[in-house]
């Protein structure tokens, strides 16, 4: 019973419904204040989404992903105030060019081995903030103001960005579970064996690598015109790192995951702002920092597949009788520990 | 002309604080296989303790010496408590580790020494020197002569004693290095600490050519960082020449081209470097850590 309960959940059609729903729901119940997190966290969960894929079932690391965001945001605020196209194509547009940007550099960078893909990624990111910065259409350091919105109140911006989210979770759902879902576990396991299999390690990691920039774009625009004023301050190397933290906390490889993440530092953001106003500004945000950091090395200590895929496969070990085998493979990726009990009582 | 040489030199100068950088991060990655992110942390916190000392009257010998001990202090408990239990964790899993102490340092930082810049005194005097109509700052020379001091010193450390062939050989050949009965784990912990104190040393000297501040740590780990890869990660004299080199391109686009875009270009060069000798300038080996 309870195991065609935690079948049906994992469609992915029921999966991105239910995304859709609940956030709406506590939406039309709670205050404005709420809605506008809830919207934020939406945002947040898109991108977060898109560096599942990337990083979870691909096993490569993005420090790059708030360029992505930006250019997404740039791409509405100056089609939208320079061109007086309407936000929607500007949306396209930064989706378009996101895509076409990580497509290059995919192509320049994606046969680089982890650590040096990290690198890359982290370049195009600040090459980005720093174009933010500099280019003549962007505004420079002082922003764009007015960018119009998509003709929505407070509520149909909560449902657009989880109607995205719903959207990119069915989506990346679906395309894991495909060959190319496994194709990228292998990519994860062995590049080398994977090569050897025949298959170009290269070409799966660019289309994740496409997906994630497509995605941190749709959000980044709907950002810009939700929040209908950008500066180059929002889409630096902190913000990937957010994103990066916001990934590894919820769990690398579940909807769930990216969804409680997001939620979860964009929590503790909130409950410093609160506990933070009897100290001074900068201490608040020291103090965030610290937590963040803190958070991050502990969790990946002890947690390396984050809480909701970590806690997960824990407790599902313990349900099935049978030899505890470590969760800790040699080669230091986490297995599914619950499946390799399985298997052995099947044999 | 003497445009040219003042923006080689100054770009010598900041270069140099790169490599120390740089110098930290290849021995960590080359002892453990770990990217520090949070190097460029060591260089803050060894600028700043070295700013509290000084405004406490503490002379400069003295003063660099707790600074540098300080941050070796926070080098090895990072190696001891936080490296021991991730030994076994995946590249992936210690890119984020690092990246998260990094930002636990930057905010530490700030709750100790909070968020304003200060301002450090010269070693010897604001005097410069002129060379050939360039304008060199005094401080320049010891920034230059930390960068000898540390190549010496380490040369003659993994070189020339008992304990440095003990790291050389767990650096070359880890596997091997067990078998003889040399724990890899505390070689680790050993390159944690001369990595701080390397990275501290390199602030300290810097600190009194800008506003030192604890959000210095991230801009000088990212070049410093950009200077090892360029070198080539897995070699010690490639991060020093990287960081130098580094330092140059960085002063000539700045005079050349604009201050401006100094930071995108020193990021291209990344970009560039990666794509066409990811091994780097002096590195050999790219794919040997599968």
């Amino acid at each position: 019973m309870s195991r065609q309960l935690l079948g049906t959940a994992r469609n992915p059609a029921v999966q991105a419904l239910l995304v859709l729903a609940i956030p709406l729901a506590l939406g039309l119940v709670v205050g404005p204040y709420w809605v506008s997190e809830l919207t934020l966290v939406g945002m947040y969960t898109l991108v977060v989404i898109g560096l599942n894929l990337f990083m979870g079932y691909a096993g490569q690391v993005s420090l790059g992903q708030a360029g992505f965001f930006g250019i997404g945001a740039y791409a509405v605020g100056i089609a939208s105030t320079h061109f007086g196209l309407a936000p929607w194509i500007g949306l396209v547009l930064g989706m378009v060019l996101a895509a076409a940007a990580a497509w290059l550099l995919g192509v320049l960078a994606l046969h680089l081995m982890q650590h040096y893909l990290a690198l890359a990624t982290l370049a195009f990111g600040i090459i980005a903030d720093v174009a933010f910065q500099q280019l003549p259409l962007t505004g420079g350091n002082s922003g764009l103001y007015g960018i119009p919105a998509f003709t929505l109140n407070a509520i149909g911006f909560l449902a657009l960005t989880w109607g995205a989210v719903a959207l990119g979770s069915w989506f990346t759902n679906r395309l894991v579970r495909s060959g190319t879902g496994s194709l990228l576990e292998a990519v994860r396991s062995s590049e080398v064996a994977t090569a050897l299999m025949g298959a170009d390690p290269a070409t799966v990691k660019r289309q994740a690598f496409i997906v994630s920039a497509v995605l941190a774009a749709a959000a980044g625009g709907i950002y810009a015109s939700w929040e209908g004023y950008i500066d180059p301050t929002v889409f630096t190397f902190a913000l990937s790192i957010n994103l990066v933290l916001m990934a590894v906390v919820g769990g690398l490889r579940s909807v769930v995951g990216a969804v409680l993440g997001a939620a979860g530092v964009e929590a503790i953001n909130q409950i410093l702002k609160f506990a933070g106003a009897s100290l001074a500004p900068a201490t608040s945000g020291a103090l965030q920092l610290t937590i963040y950091g803190l958070a991050l090395v502990v969790i990946m200590i002890y947690w390396p597949e984050g809480l909701v895929t970590g806690l997960g496969a824990r407790s599902r070990a313990r349900r099935t009788a049978g030899p505890q085998l470590p969760l800790q493979s040699v080669d230091g990726h986490e297995r599914d520990g619950g499946q390799v009990v399985d298997g052995a009582q099947r044999s | 002309m003497a445009t040219l040489l003042q923006l080689v030199l100054a770009g010598i100068g900041m270069g140099s604080v790169y490599a120390l950088v740089a110098i930290g991060f290849s021995l960590i990655y080359k002892v453990t296989g770990v990217i520090n992110f949070a190097q460029g942390e060591f260089a803050m916190i060894g600028s700043m303790s070295f700013w509290l000392l000084q405004s406490h009257g503490i002379p400069l010998v003295p003063a660099l010496v707790v600074a540098v001990a300080i941050a070796a202090a926070v080098g090895a408990a990072i190696g001891r408590f936080v490296m021991y239990p991730a030994a076994q964790a995946s590249v992936l899993t210690l890119i984020f580790i690092t990246l998260g102490l990094d930002t636990a340092l930057r905010g530490l930082g700030t709750l100790v020494w909070g968020v304003n810049p200060v301002a450090v005194q010269a070693f010897s005097g604001n005097g410069v020197l002129h060379v050939l109509g360039a304008v060199v700052p005094t401080q320049n020379l010891w920034i230059f002569g930390a960068v000898v001091i540390v190549a010496a010193l380490l040369y003659f450390l993994l070189e020339r004693t008992y304990f440095g062939q003990g790291m050389t050989a767990a650096m070359d050949n880890p596997t091997a290095a067990r078998l003889y009965g040399m724990n890899p784990l505390r070689f680790g912990l050993y390159a944690w600490v001369l990595a701080a104190a390397i990275g501290a040393f390199g602030g300290v000297v810097f600190a009194p050519m800008t506003m030192a501040n604890t959000n210095m740590g991230l801009e000088l780990g990212l070049y410093g960082f950009v200077g090892a890869i360029l070198g080539g990660l897995d070699s010690l004299p490639g991060a020093a020449v990287g960081g130098i080199a580094l330092g140059i391109v960085t002063s000539l686009s700045a005079g050349y081209i604009s201050s401006d875009w100094a930071d995108g270009v020193a990021f291209a060069v990344l970009l560039i470097m990666l794509l066409v000798r990811p091994q780097g300038i002096l590195g050999t080996s790219l794919n040997r850590r599968v």
